[in-house]
């Protein structure tokens, strides 16, 4: 009980008494169990934040931030490098290259319903203003023939199948070097990947590309080679309207000393007229 | 901790409501009190049950003969306690810790009366009589008698009147905390301090063949 009175407030000999018998009379004490619940409270409440919190949680928090740096370091280190080999087309910087090939994939209709359809747009056509007509008509029947082959033998990738239709001759190369031919090499294959501009990695590549993604794909390679292969041409239209009068500018090349020329037109004679027998 | 707890003292900041109630000069045990809160305020436990072990006992027979059941003292005292742990924080010693605890415990009170009226069902509170060995059998039924009457008596009086004088049985304090609690002035509470007593007293001293 409190001992502290204040005796000078109104206390005479009955407050005294009264005060005397109640102390007698007021003896209870606190319940012990409240005691303890109260004092448990208090210590709990008084113990800092994170001595609270769940003892574990700090050490597997640190672990787990380690572990997810170390995943993110070594996917970082195990990427492949990015490698750029520019390709350099007549009249076209490699930067421009790239570019030009996305901007045509890109405008291209997103379903067409035939092979007419599949025509390019002008503005992805036209790469150089002097071969477009032709090019563009030569565009449209390689597209057609080349999807027409892909849809008899389907390919596991898209891109693979279609890069095996055009190629260009090595980077950094004259405009003769550059060539079209049907059956290209996988490493040319790989290359071809890399100088367009397209997707490198794993990812990228086991991406499903859409109808309309693959015959973009397709057309813009399809252009960029044969507005190449209009250039890099040796013998002219007229020349190789017929097998007999291109088999008689390769011998004419051949005469004039273009061995390299006269044999690539060769190839093409080859690939173009299967049936036609060279002398 | 010296200095936190003066510049805290210059604060001054009422503890409780109306509390407004300053040091006076010796009160030792009250700042002793005042000083283990604010070492419990500062994560010392052991401060806050050598507090609480000084002044648990007391604020229960105060609960228990205000609430006048011992369900409701239980709940009020736990009431009490929780919310002095909780607010430890803006503890500031300007006044007697007592006064505060008390104060606290008032309102506790005034709350568990606005939520039930159980407390208006009062029970007999039996206490625990333990007579002295030696006293003579007349003397300590005498005592008892008394005892009982008083218990009785504390009982009947109304609510102000029993409040004001538990306040001064059992926290000790003078008529100016009582009122400061209270929420009345000092006369008004010496008033009700001199009814009860003179209530209690005639319990109290009446025959024995009267009651």
């Amino acid at each position: 009980m409190t001992n502290e009175r204040k005796g000078s407030d109104g206390s005479n000999e009955a407050d005294e008494q009264v005060s005397r018998v109640y102390r007698e009379l007021a003896v209870e004490r606190a319940p012990e169990r409240l005691n303890e619940a109260i004092l448990r409270r208090a210590s709990k409440a008084a113990r800092p934040p994170y001595a609270r919190s769940i003892l574990w949680a700090k050490p597997v928090a640190w672990a787990a931030v380690v572990a997810i740096c170390l995943a993110i370091t070594l996917q970082v280190t195990q990427m492949p490098a990015p490698e750029h080999i520019p390709v350099t087309l007549p009249g076209m910087s490699p930067s421009t290259e790239a570019v030009e090939a996305d901007d045509a994939a890109a405008s291209m209709p997103a379903k067409p319903s035939s092979v007419e359809e599949l025509a390019l747009p002008e503005e992805s056509a036209v790469a150089d203003e002097t071969t477009s007509g032709i090019a563009q008509r030569r565009v449209d029947e390689t597209v057609a023939r080349k999807l027409e082959q892909t849809q008899t033998e389907p390919a596991t990738d898209p891109l693979r199948a279609a890069v095996p239709m055009v190629t260009d001759g090595p980077a950094g190369h004259d405009d003769a070097s550059t060539t079209t031919t049907e059956s290209m090499r996988p490493d040319m294959a790989e290359f071809e990947l890399q100088d367009v501009g397209m997707p490198r990695s794993a990812e990228d590549a086991a991406r499903p590309r859409s109808g309309a993604e693959q015959r973009a794909a397709v057309s813009a390679l399809a252009s960029r080679s044969i507005m190449a292969e209009e250039r890099a041409a040796d013998c002219d239209e007229e020349a190789r309207a017929t097998p007999a009068s291109w088999y008689a500018c390769i011998v004419d090349l051949e005469a004039a000393g273009q061995t390299a020329a006269a044999e690539r037109q060769r190839k093409l004679l080859a690939e173009s007229f299967p049936d036609f027998e060279m002398p | 901790m010296l200095a936190r707890a003066q510049s805290l003292a210059e604060a001054d900041r009422p503890l409780c409501g109306t509390a407004r109630v300053a040091y006076a000069p010796g009160m030792e045990p009250a700042a002793a009190d005042s000083a283990l809160m604010l070492r419990y305020v500062d994560g010392d436990a052991a401060a806050f049950e050598t507090l609480y072990r000084r002044h648990n006992d007391a604020l229960y027979r105060y609960l228990l003969r205000l609430c006048r059941h011992p369900d409701s003292a239980e709940d009020v005292f736990q009431d009490a306690w929780s919310k002095l742990i909780k607010a430890r924080a803006s503890y500031r010693p300007t006044a007697k810790f007592t006064t505060y605890l008390y104060c606290v415990a008032h309102n506790c009170f005034i709350d568990h009366v606005r939520r039930n009226k159980r407390h208006r069902h009062a029970v007999d509170i039996e206490p625990d009589m333990h007579p002295d060995p030696g006293e003579q059998p007349d003397a300590a039924a005498e005592r008892s008698l008394a005892r009982r009457r008083l218990d009785a008596a504390l009982l009947e009086l109304p609510d102000e009147q029993r409040d004001v004088f538990l306040l001064r049985e059992e926290a000790g304090l003078s008529l100016d905390e009582i009122a400061t609690i209270t929420g009345s002035n000092r006369e008004t509470a010496k008033s009700r301090l001199r009814y009860a007593v003179a209530k209690l007293h005639a319990a109290v001293a009446e025959p024995a063949e009267t009651s």
